[in-house]
């Protein structure tokens, strides 16, 4: 039975937190898999909100990326510390699968995290919005639009985005990179169906993202994420970041705002439409005005959190 | 989707979508989202950004038409693409069109048999059948 129990703990540990760096060769990868993971906590520790009871999953995901990145390092130093007397050949050779596995797995994904950064930054971001929305046409954004969003930008001291005009009637916003920078687009369902305050809000939420640096922060939580792919956890770290980052865009809009009751009224108008209706596509790479959500148990993968959970927030910094 | 139990619109579109189209082929002009919201909330209390968020769907369906209007703010109006008798035949067209393909002897049996109930019903079909045997001579 005392000689099972070194395998048990590799394959819960493997199930948790992915297979993990051994000797040889290996041992050089984990000082990089220990920047990756250091990258994350330090991104998760910056997002000051998940504290406040916002994000369980965060603390969650907080923890556990400690426990590996401490485990990390151990292995780092010295695998025996995990089984000080290895028990025989047969359990050695299975320990030595897993190690060729993961160490193969370490290179895929720096590799991978170098390629994915590249895209990102130079692919991804530097598309016409024709190209990233072929379904939707991009028209001038109407004079009073641009005044208002010119007026919030300099709220927040950041430089003004391009402002384009959706040509579409569900009411949506979303804030996007394009090869002309960033561009703010909002649609005519949005304008026709919500009251002038709120329509302001909901374009003070996407100015919060500019303003709190939200698309460098995705970045490198897009990238940590491609880089640990081999850890399951990893995948949990960045939906946990989009969505901090979503709660505190509200809190900076209604702060730009002056009041969080304009932006709760347009949520909930919009909550209001999403029961009849099924919300449209947002893209990767993309901070979009709302999100339809999954259930309660796959809510954890979401990049957005629920209009429900944004509105109960706001309500509570209210009060 | 379909909805085989409702024996109106509901059948082909959602609660809220045949509301809506049944309010649209009512009136013979152009209107926007709020008018809508307007006459669709005398008979349900609904949202405008619910009614924009049906429109637009029924837009993307190609159900009702809409132009762009920039003055006093920019907004849609919408008007129907199709008359109910033609959205009614779309919907028959679609649903007995494959039924047709996916059984083809089951569907055509299914039909005889129910629809020679009565002497009228009979009348009717004797219509088709010779229809079709003046097609078959051809």
């Amino acid at each position: 039975m005392i000689e099972f129990t070194p395998r048990l703990l590799m394959i819960l540990a493997w199930v948790l937190l992915g297979p993990i760096t051994a000797h040889g060769f290996a041992r050089l990868l984990s000082p990089i898999m220990i920047v990756l993971t250091v990258t994350a906590l330090v991104l998760a520790v910056s997002l000051k909100r998940s504290f406040q009871g916002r994000s369980i999953t965060l603390l969650c995901v907080l923890a556990l990326m400690f426990v590996q990145s401490l485990q990390l390092i151990a292995i780092g130093l010295h695998i025996e510390l995990m089984h000080p007397d290895p028990v025989s050949e047969g359990i050695r050779q299975f320990f030595s699968i897993f190690f060729d596995v993961n160490l193969g797995l370490a290179i895929a994904g720096v590799v991978a995290a170098f390629a994915a950064a590249t895209y990102l930054e130079f692919g991804k971001s530097r598309m016409p919005l024709t190209r990233q929305f072929p379904e939707y046409q991009f028209l001038d954004a109407p004079r009073h639009v641009q005044r208002i969003v010119k007026k919030l930008a300099a709220a927040a001291g950041v430089q003004m985005p391009q402002v384009s005009l959706l040509d579409s009637g569900t009411p949506w916003a979303f804030i996007t990179r394009s090869e002309q920078g960033f561009i703010l687009a909002v649609s005519v369902g949005l304008l026709e169906s919500l009251r002038p305050a709120e329509v302001e809000a909901c374009l003070a939420h996407e100015i919060s993202h500019l303003k709190n640096k939200d698309f460098t922060l995705r970045l490198f939580a897009t990238i940590t994420k491609v880089g640990l792919f081999s850890r399951p956890l990893s995948y949990l770290i960045e939906p946990a970041v989009y969505r901090c980052r979503e709660h505190l865009a509200d809190t900076t809009a209604s702060k730009l705002v002056g009041g969080p009751n304009a932006l709760v009224s347009a949520l909930s108008k919009i909550r209001e439409a999403q029961y009849e209706v099924l919300a449209p596509p947002a893209s990767v790479g993309t901070a979009c005005l709302f999100h339809s959500g999954r259930s309660r148990w796959f809510g954890v993968f979401d990049k957005q959190p629920t209009l429900e959970a944004r509105i109960k927030a706001l309500q509570d910094d209210a009060t | 989707m379909l909805h085989p139990s409702n024996r109106d619109l509901r059948f082909a579109l959602g609660d809220l979508e045949a509301i809506v189209l049944q309010r649209l082929w009512e009136t013979d002009k152009s209107l926007s989202v709020k008018e809508f919201q307007r006459k669709v909330s005398k008979s349900r209390p609904v949202a405008v950004t619910t009614v924009a968020t049906i429109l637009d769907r029924l837009y993307r369906k190609g159900i009702v038409s809409r132009q762009l209007i920039r003055e006093g703010g920019p907004h849609y109006v919408y008007s129907a693409r199709i008359t109910e008798d033609e959205f009614k035949h779309v919907v028959v067209h679609n649903v007995m069109g494959a039924l047709l393909r996916g059984f083809n002897d089951v569907t055509v049996a299914y039909l005889t048999d129910r629809m020679a109930d009565g002497p009228e019903d009979r009348r009717v079909i004797s219509k088709y059948l010779k229809k079709l045997k003046d097609r078959a001579k051809e």
